[in-house]
């Protein structure tokens, strides 16, 4: 999983951003009872994911 | 065992919708009534008319020009999407009605909102005739869950602690404890309030759509777009978990996975502006809080 940081050069990009960290954690944790196995809900994390800018497997921010 | 019309009965917070959409629903429903005489009802309630004009001068509906009487409002929205935002804002004054100690309403008010929202926004994007009604049934979706906090804090509360432990969703173990859910106590109020089946049925059956029978799209537009709110983190009615995922919902309403990061874009768009419009600290309560 990658978590790009636009505000920096190619360095920062490797970095967790703290913040997005956390809000895909409560992102993944909301699904937590339906898991991602369907594909509306895969593709729904993976839509959630990309609006707080980050990218999931298959999926762009 | 307690029962939903039990439960619905002792709430007398929740009794009764304002009068006004009661007058504005015989008005609209009379063959022999005009667009003053619905007009002539909502001018009367000086709030209501005040957050009609924000909403249909709003980004939402993008008019070219300023909507300045509820005449001209009723002119460029329609009679049923005037009335369907009337009871939307009927809906909002219940809400503010609730002590905030059995409940913290600013999140249950964002998740009605943003599921309604994302109702209105899927009809859209299935080309409904009128989106407006998706937005108040999916406003007033978790209703029922209001009447058990109300009626059994305690018991809420416990089954809150155990979700979040357990990662259960919230409806389950409503099941589980009552027999019932909170959709069904929804639906019990619902029909006491004599709204209807276009929006019991959705309301009633929105964790179960395959039960749904006459309304079933609504239904599934309803249970597609409670999750969709809730994936967003868009507020929430006690857990923020996603409750069990019926599929045939999102198969019923014919529209593809791709399309899901528009509908988000779409969403979030929106729910700012409803947010705007609709405050919640802007409505005045439909009653007083009762001691207990």
């Amino acid at each position: 999983m990658t978590i790009p940081d636009r505000t920096e050069g190619p360095a920062r990009e490797r970095e967790p951003v703290p913040a997005r960290e956390a809000a895909l954690a409560a992102l993944t944790g909301r699904f937590a009872a339906v898991g991602l196995d369907h594909p509306f809900l895969a593709r729904l994390h993976e839509a959630c994911a990309a609006r707080i800018g980050v990218t999931t497997p298959g999926g762009t921010p | 065992m307690t029962t939903p019309a039990a439960l619905v009965g002792g709430a007398t917070e929740l009794a009764s919708l304002p009068s006004v959409w009661l007058r504005l629903r015989d008005a609209a429903a009379d063959p022999r009534g005009s667009v003053a005489d619905v007009a002539r009802i909502i001018s009367e309630d000086p709030a209501l008319t005040a957050r009609l004009l924000r909403l249909v001068n709003s980004a939402l509906y993008g008019l070219s020009a300023r909507v300045d009487t509820v005449s001209q409002a009723i002119a460029m929205a329609g009679m049923t999407q005037v009335t369907d935002l009337a009871l939307a804002s009927a809906v909002l004054r219940v809400f503010r009605g609730i002590p905030p100690e059995r409940v913290d309403m600013e999140a249950f008010w964002r998740h009605s909102v943003a599921v309604g929202t994302a109702a209105r926004v899927l009809a859209e994007f299935r080309c409904e005739r009128n989106p407006e009604r998706a937005f108040v049934a999916g406003l007033m979706h978790d209703v029922g869950r209001l009447v058990l906090f109300l009626e059994e804090p305690s018991a809420m509360a416990r089954l809150l602690e155990a979700s979040a432990g357990a990662a259960r969703p919230l409806v389950t173990l409503e099941r589980e404890q009552f027999g019932f859910d909170h959709a069904d106590v929804g639906r019990q109020l619902l029909e006491t309030w004599s709204l209807p089946v276009s929006l019991t049925e959705p309301v009633g059956c929105h964790h179960e759509p395959w039960r749904a029978g006459e309304f079933a799209l609504e239904t599934a537009i309803v249970h597609v777009a409670d999750h969709v709110a809730l994936a967003l983190g868009l507020g929430h009615s006690g857990s923020r978990l996603l409750a069990p995922f019926a599929p045939e919902a999102w198969a019923q309403l014919g529209l593809d996975e791709a399309d899901l990061p528009a509908i988000l874009r779409e969403l979030e768009r929106q729910f700012a502006d409803v947010v705007q419009v609709m405050a919640l600290a802007e409505e005045p309560a439909a009653a007083a809080p009762r001691r207990r």
